[in-house]
């Protein structure tokens, strides 16, 4: 008997970057109607340290940058039609001209990119590396007239603005009085720059230090008229800025402050399969990226996040962030940000406006916390359904965990539930050479914290309400 | 469109719309089953089926029984799976359903990981091929549609875990049986030395 089994051809893009800054869709992209002009702003990184930028780190943000762009220019397939259900994933062909194409094509390399571009997105890349770039970037070719950078110890860190990056700049500048602090931040449109820049300030005023920011702005010149919205490999180019920087300044880490719930991120229910949910700063992300940068410079190059084993409140919970705990109100989690009302630019209700709330009100820092177009915390917010669906979701997610931590073996029902978490505690011990037991009771720790941290979350109520209502 | 259709406009084709429908109504539960696995089968049929299912129960199998993995610690083993796996699904790139079948792979690892014991290929295939259709029921229906029919019924969250639990596990092991074959008599030495109606007249 044969099994005939129905393909579901995935969605095809071509592009072509050999042309300048222009963005040239080719032929295969018969949906794709946008023509644009990308640019980088990456001078901001080398004139921080007195230096040019190396043809090989140029390349690679070129190829980061140009990944991005594709990325974000190609459709997806729409989840809710019938026959395309879960072909998410999309063939990607990208033409890239670099400096040193004899680095670039070493098989090595090439299938170390692949792997790791399919891990952020679950797309296939073919991506075709020819000799080009006969003109340099500003980066590339002007000397600055500073003095040269000789600092150290220097720490690099990504910095998105978010609450999570701040908590975590603020602990480890009050804990590494010794170090230089390097904040990275990629910026698409001025008000996060902006909300990135009187974050930082506020640190350097009140923590009386001086962190070098360092903003890298890039994307499209114009509007575009429709975009994927998912962008999954934003996380490569991010990690590639701050990566470069780290480099640049003769570093040889980056750091990334994410809690550790929000970096691995398992699946809120079932209908989230692999890269619904970003990867951006999954610990696999990391060591994966962290082997990329290796292989790709023929030196060892860590990225770490020192807070992958605490929940949101307990970084929250820091008595420096305590102490700074007014600053809080300039950061921003929302998945939407910025929403265009005055002064409200979080939703409210997203999943990560929801985390936010949690952790501020489980730190004791509530009364910092503001600025939602919905808030669900407020004694006026009348229930909509559409606006409980995130605080629905992550409640029966919250309850799938706690269920299983109180199995009689929590560690085999939790792998078992979120079988994410097997891949994540054997890559970390295979990579670092950790004990696996460590890794399991750290995360059974963390997960537990968060169930309690959830539990005891005020709106909650609002889900008792509306199941009485109903 | 009303509002309360919204978890209806979720669900991706007809057969699973009519299951949601009929979950709301919390009345017969055996049509809801049957309902269920219809639509669980005509999803896998229209392009979520995975052609690779044996090859990953395979690979499931031998990292139980294989020496090859059984030399290796725990974690080592758990990474090679994991990247056999990312290939596999890596060569299915045209078979989305590949993607639930490897979640179901691990899941039916960590399952098979906690029980310590030997099972044969053929109860490896079994099991996987039963958490793949559970996925597929989760994936396509239960997660898209759960908060509406928590809503319509009044249950809570164990509440509505034990409704899951009993409409999978019928689902799955609902085994058809075409009519025809329900009313044939056994086979039994009894039985066959009966006189064939036929010779009687």
């Amino acid at each position: 008997m044969s099994n005939s089994f129905v393909q579901v051809h995935p969605n095809e893009y071509g592009f072509d970057f050999t042309h300048g800054d222009q963005v040239i869709p080719q032929p295969r992209s018969a949906e794709l109607v946008v023509f644009g002009r990308y640019f980088v702003n990456d001078l901001r990184i080398t004139r921080a340290f007195s230096k040019r930028l190396d043809p090989l780190l140029a390349d690679w943000i070129d190829t980061a940058l140009f990944v991005y762009l594709a990325d974000r220019l190609s459709l997806r397939r729409r989840q809710t039609s019938q026959h395309y259900a879960l072909q998410w994933g999309r063939k990607l062909y990208l033409k890239v001209p670099v400096r040193r194409p004899e680095i670039w094509t070493r098989l090595e390399i090439y299938e170390s990119l692949q792997r790791l571009l399919h891990f952020f997105t679950e797309d296939d890349w073919q991506i075709e590396f020819v000799e080009g770039c006969k003109t340099q970037r500003l980066s590339e070719s002007q000397n600055s007239l500073l003095p040269a950078w000789e600092t150290s110890p220097v720490r690099v860190a990504l910095y998105s603005g978010g609450l999570d990056s701040f908590a975590g700049t603020v602990q480890q500048i009050a804990e590494l009085p010794e170090h230089q602090f390097v904040l990275v931040s990629s910026v698409t449109n001025t008000r996060q720059g902006k909300a990135q820049w009187d974050q930082i300030r506020a640190i350097n005023k009140d923590a009386l230090r001086h962190a070098i920011r360092i903003p890298v702005f890039y994307g499209l010149r114009q509007g575009i008229e429709r975009e994927e919205q998912s962008q999954r490999s934003r996380g490569f180019l991010f990690m590639t800025l701050g990566a470069v920087t780290a480099i640049t300044a003769g570093a040889n880490e980056l750091y990334i402050y994410e809690n550790g719930i929000g970096a691995i991120n398992l699946p809120y229910d079932g209908s989230q399969v692999g890269t619904s949910n970003t990867r951006a700063a999954n610990p696999i992300a990391l060591l994966r990226m962290s082997k990329f940068v290796a292989d790709l410079t023929g030196a060892p190059f860590r990225i770490e996040n020192p807070f992958l084993f605490q929940t949101k409140a307990e970084m929250c919970r820091h008595p420096e962030l305590r102490r700074l705990g007014q600053h809080t109100a300039l950061t921003f989690s929302c998945d939407g940000f910025p929403i265009r009302r005055k002064d409200q630019p979080q939703c409210g209700v997203c999943t990560s406006c929801l985390l936010r709330r949690l952790s501020l009100e489980s730190a004791g820092l509530s009364s910092f916390d503001s600025g939602y177009s919905h808030d669900l915390l407020s004694a006026q917010f009348v229930d909509k359904r559409k606006q409980l669906d995130s605080l629905w979701v992550m409640d029966w997610q919250a309850h799938r965990i706690a269920v299983a931590l109180a199995s009689s073996n929590p560690w085999q029902a939790l792998r078992q539930e979120f079988p994410a978490l097997i891949d994540v505690v054997s890559e970390i011990c295979r990579t670092n050479g950790l004990p696996p037991e460590e890794i399991r009771s750290a995360l059974l720790r963390l997960y537990s914290q968060y169930v309690n941290e959830w539990n005891s979350f005020s709106a909650r109520k609002l889900l008792t309400k509306r199941a009485l209502a109903a | 469109m009303p509002d309360g259709d919204k978890f209806e406009r979720r669900l991706p084709g007809k057969a699973w719309k009519q299951a949601y429908r009929f979950a709301c109504r919390n009345e017969d539960f055996d049509e809801l089953v049957r309902l269920v696995r219809n639509a669980a089968e005509q999803a896998i049929r229209d392009g979520l089926g995975c052609p690779k299912l044996d090859q990953i129960a395979d690979l499931l199998h031998k990292m139980q029984g294989d020496p090859l993995f059984a030399s290796i610690d725990s974690i080592h083993r758990e990474y090679e799976f994991a990247q056999h796996l990312d290939d596999i699904a890596a060569s299915q790139f045209s078979y989305p359903g590949t993607r639930l079948a490897v979640e179901a792979a691990k899941s039916v690892y960590a399952e098979m990981d906690s029980r310590q014991q030997m099972v044969t290929i053929s109860q490896v295939r079994e099991r996987l091929s039963k958490k793949f259709k559970e996925r597929v029921i989760d994936n396509q229906f239960l997660s898209r549609a759960r908060e509406g029919i928590q809503e319509k019924i009044g249950w809570n969250n164990q509440e509505q875990v034990d409704f899951e639990k009993r409409l999978i596990e019928s689902a799955i092991s609902y085994k058809y049986t075409p009519r025809r074959i329900q009313s044939q008599p056994t086979w039994d030495l009894d039985h066959l030395n009966q006189p064939i109606p036929l010779m009687e007249t």
